[in-house]
């Protein structure tokens, strides 16, 4: 059993903002450019409350590793992971495991 | 229209009065509520396919998120006009067939994203109890016209506590299924793992009328269940005796409006005047819910969302090249409050932060679902206020982070997958309060036999 990794803290900045912008697919226009970084990083500060937790993988003991390595390959059923912390520069599409929709 | 869904089908089953009367009688009607911007779509031809069902003639409208063949479907976005629904949803089908009668389409916060029907490419919906207050949302558009009194019903959609929250600030009964109840087929997408249809009513038998009438399983909807349904209208006049009520520590906390803590006092009262069995619970995690919500819902929107880009649906942007004109399209078309939720969603998904986000956001949403099934082991049911507030002044909330707070109570049953009621409690400065009892998953029963004691107790509330 590991211990469970602390969380990213993440410091969000108007280049961060753009990164996830293109990624999503949507512009930002200058001018409101630092009132969503604002914005995003108020959600987030939020979402910071969550309480640390294992992994899920850990916890259960079931499904798939979530630590996938970079050259493993990717199913259909499996997130497509962009590192943002990495200034990945690859194309879109993040694909949760949702249920149908 | 001031009276009850059961008493419109009666008198049409008996032939007292036509099919279509009713619904002619709102239609009309709907043009002296212009001015709360909540009926954003009239049928021109309203049609009654049952005049022996158990809504036999009953006027209702329907969220603007769900599908009714050959009339446009926009769920409240620019990106989806020109959108003209194809076929039905389930719960379309389910209500025609018990012989409701659709006279329109209500408004809603774009992709149901939102607590206030504010981000409509409509404009915003008003409280009919105050129009200077917003309806709540995401379903603000639903519950206000069945405060206005013009249907005894509405159907609507839950992801995060759309209907009990707008219910609440409008002084109607919101009553959102367990996941699964009710099919999703026809349902525009916003978060497919918490979405749910769900029905507000002008009183706690007519929102179980319209469950009882579009429950059950879809074999087109894989997240559908087989789990037998139930004649949920009988449980309102069933007693309470046996039943076991915890009221929520969590729920009465010293930042709600102080009339909210007094009118849920006032349930429990009344509860425990009816015979039940009343204790005080905790579940500490539910502060947290409200993170978690928040990093699950926009994640599964960012993916459910991103089929919008131009091509298939909705206005095409001009542009040099592919790529930008996916950009342009989207732009244009998705509303700030939606591009807000879809850049959070990308960004609790992306790789540098999915484990820090998604899955602690998971794990904990797997935590809460334990700790409350526990709680469910000493009570049959849980009692909390629905909002902390009563309805707000338009413009009220500063951010979207200030405005997520209002959802504190409700979004832990959308993440549970189990079913709760909001139904009013009394008023607080002039403005309805909602109490909001949850159950365990497919016991709606139970939600519907302790609303109506509260309902019975509660003296008749409406709009001046």
């Amino acid at each position: 059993m590991t211990e469970p990794r602390p969380p990213r803290i993440p410091s969000v900045d108007d280049a961060t903002t753009l990164h996830v912008a293109r990624l999503a697919r949507l512009k930002v226009p200058q001018a409101s450019l630092k009132e969503t970084t604002r914005e995003l990083a108020a959600m987030l500060h939020l979402l910071q409350q969550l309480p640390p937790q294992k992994p899920i993988a850990e916890e259960t003991q079931t499904g798939p590793s979530l630590s996938r390595r970079s050259d493993e390959p990717r199913s259909a059923t499996s997130p497509h992971l962009i590192d943002l912390s990495e200034g990945h520069q690859g194309d879109f599409v993040v694909v949760p495991p949702v249920l149908k929709s | 229209m001031k009276t009850t869904a059961r008493a419109i089908a009666e008198s049409v089953q008996q032939g007292q009065s036509s099919p279509l009367g009713p619904a002619q009688a709102a239609l009309l009607r709907a043009q002296d509520l212009s001015a709360l911007n909540a009926l954003i779509h009239t049928e021109t031809q309203p049609q009654c396919r049952n005049p022996s069902g158990i809504l036999a003639g009953v006027p209702i409208t329907i969220k603007d998120n769900l599908l009714h063949t050959g009339r446009p479907a926009q769920a409240a976005s620019k990106i989806l006009e020109g959108y003209i629904a194809p076929n039905n949803a389930h719960v379309v089908d389910r209500m025609e067939a018990a012989g409701a009668v659709i006279i329109g389409r209500s408004n809603m916060d774009e992709f149901a994203m939102g607590s206030t029907t504010e981000s409509s490419c409509y404009g915003p919906c008003h409280n009919p109890w105050d129009v200077q207050r917003v309806p709540g949302g995401s379903s603000g558009g639903a519950a206000a016209l069945v405060a206005a009194g013009l249907t005894p019903i509405a159907l609507g959609s839950s992801t995060g506590g759309s209907v009990r929250q707008p219910a609440s600030y409008c002084g109607v009964v919101g009553l959102k299924p367990s996941y699964g109840r009710v099919s999703r087929r026809g349902l525009i997408a916003y978060a497919s793992s918490l979405d749910v249809v769900a029905t507000i009513g002008a009183s706690v038998a007519d929102a179980a009328l319209a469950l009882q009438a579009i429950a059950g399983h879809d074999p087109m909807d894989e997240t559908s269940s087989e789990a037998p349904t139930e004649d949920y209208l009988s449980y309102c006049n069933k007693p309470i005796h046996s039943l076991r009520i915890g009221i929520l520590k969590e729920g009465l906390s010293d930042d709600n409006e102080e009339g909210v803590n007094a009118c849920l006092e006032d349930a429990a009262n009344a509860l425990q005047a009816a015979g039940a069995t009343l204790s005080q619970v905790s579940l500490s995690q539910l502060s947290d819910s409200l993170a978690a919500y928040y990093v699950l819902a926009p994640a599964e929107a960012s993916s459910n969302l991103s089929r919008f880009d131009g091509i298939r649906f909705g206005p095409r942007a001009e542009s040099q090249d592919l790529e930008s004109l996916y950009i342009e399209s989207r732009s244009q078309g998705f509303g700030k409050e939606v591009q807000r939720r879809i850049l959070l969603g990308t960004f609790c998904l992306s790789s540098g932060y999915y484990d820090a986000y998604y899955c602690r956001a998971k794990a904990f949403q797997a935590k809460l679902k334990t700790a409350i099934n526990t709680l469910f082991q000493s009570v049959d049911l849980l009692l909390l206020p629905t909002a902390p507030t009563t309805a707000p002044q338009f413009g009220a909330h500063k951010s979207s982070a200030e405005m997520v707070l209002e959802d504190i109570y409700t979004v832990c049953a959308n993440l549970c997958g189990i079913p709760a009621i909001s139904v009013p409690c009394g008023l607080s400065k002039g403005m309805p309060v909602g109490a909001q009892l949850m159950a365990p998953a497919f016991q709606e029963g139970r939600l519907l036999q302790a609303a109506s004691a509260i309902e019975a107790a509660t003296p008749k509330i409406r709009p001046h």
